[in-house]
């Protein structure tokens, strides 16, 4: 799972503690939030999780 | 030719992050990426790539179907051609190793076996009933029906992804 946290943090420049605890979330609760922002942005990011093989989805509030 | 070397496959250097795979790694890295990348060139611009190991790599950017193939019809292309080229990439960067089989590899080099190694894991995985947080939902029914060989490769890869990421994380 670590390849996770390490995508976390190369995309978003989050830091470790950041991006592990969001790695955790996803591993226990099934998902998490780790980006948000317009419809635009957040179709670019789901494109570059993707790209690194990370099944994000994009939901609309 | 033993499949796993047990030494450390990477490790950092001057340069970059350098790799010494044994002989039987290198060849089944190469072969599952070329073998990746034909595949990967058999997708569609932007219909939806169905529910196969090749689709885990695909997935839906919506709940919703509908914005799902909007969206789809805007990005398949890119994802596919980026996994298609990180491919190519990892085999490129093992062909005509000298006979130490020690390459260093530049950061696009790296990003490029940790796309295509995430994916190759993901498509055998997929294959072989793991879920997502890497247990194995088929472990005890129907172990006599997975072949062998496809666990230890996905072990490997495991094994090489996981030794990848803690040189980049040191």
């Amino acid at each position: 799972m670590t390849y996770v946290t390490y995508v976390l943090q190369k995309l978003f420049g989050y830091s470790k503690e950041k991006a592990t605890k969001l790695m955790l979330d996803v591993h226990q609760k099934g998902k998490a939030v780790v980006s948000s922002g317009s419809r635009e942005q957040m179709e670019l990011d789901v494109a570059r999780l993707h790209a690194y093989g990370l099944w994000a989805t994009l939901q609309q509030d | 030719m033993p499949l796993w070397s047990f030494a450390q496959p990477f490790r950092r250097s001057v340069a970059g992050v350098e790799a010494r795979l044994s002989a039987g790694e290198v060849q089944l890295v190469v072969h599952l990426c070329r073998d990746l990348a034909d595949r990967l060139a058999e997708v569609d611009d932007r219909a939806p790539v169905g529910a196969g190991p090749l689709g885990r790599l695909f997935p839906d950017g919506y709940g919703d179907p509908e914005r799902s193939d909007e969206l789809r019809s805007l990005i398949q292309d890119d994802l596919r051609d980026g996994k298609i080229a990180a491919a190519r990439s990892v085999v490129d960067s093992l062909s005509d190793l000298p006979p130490s089989r020690r390459v260093t590899l530049s950061d696009e080099q790296v990003e490029h076996w940790l796309t295509s190694l995430n994916d190759l894991r993901l498509v055998i995985g997929t294959q072989l009933g793991v879920t997502e947080d890497g247990e194995d939902d088929h472990a005890d029914d129907d172990e006599d029906e997975v072949p062998a060989t496809a666990r230890d490769v996905y072990q490997v890869l495991s094994w090489l992804q996981s030794a990848l990421i803690d040189v980049l994380l040191d």
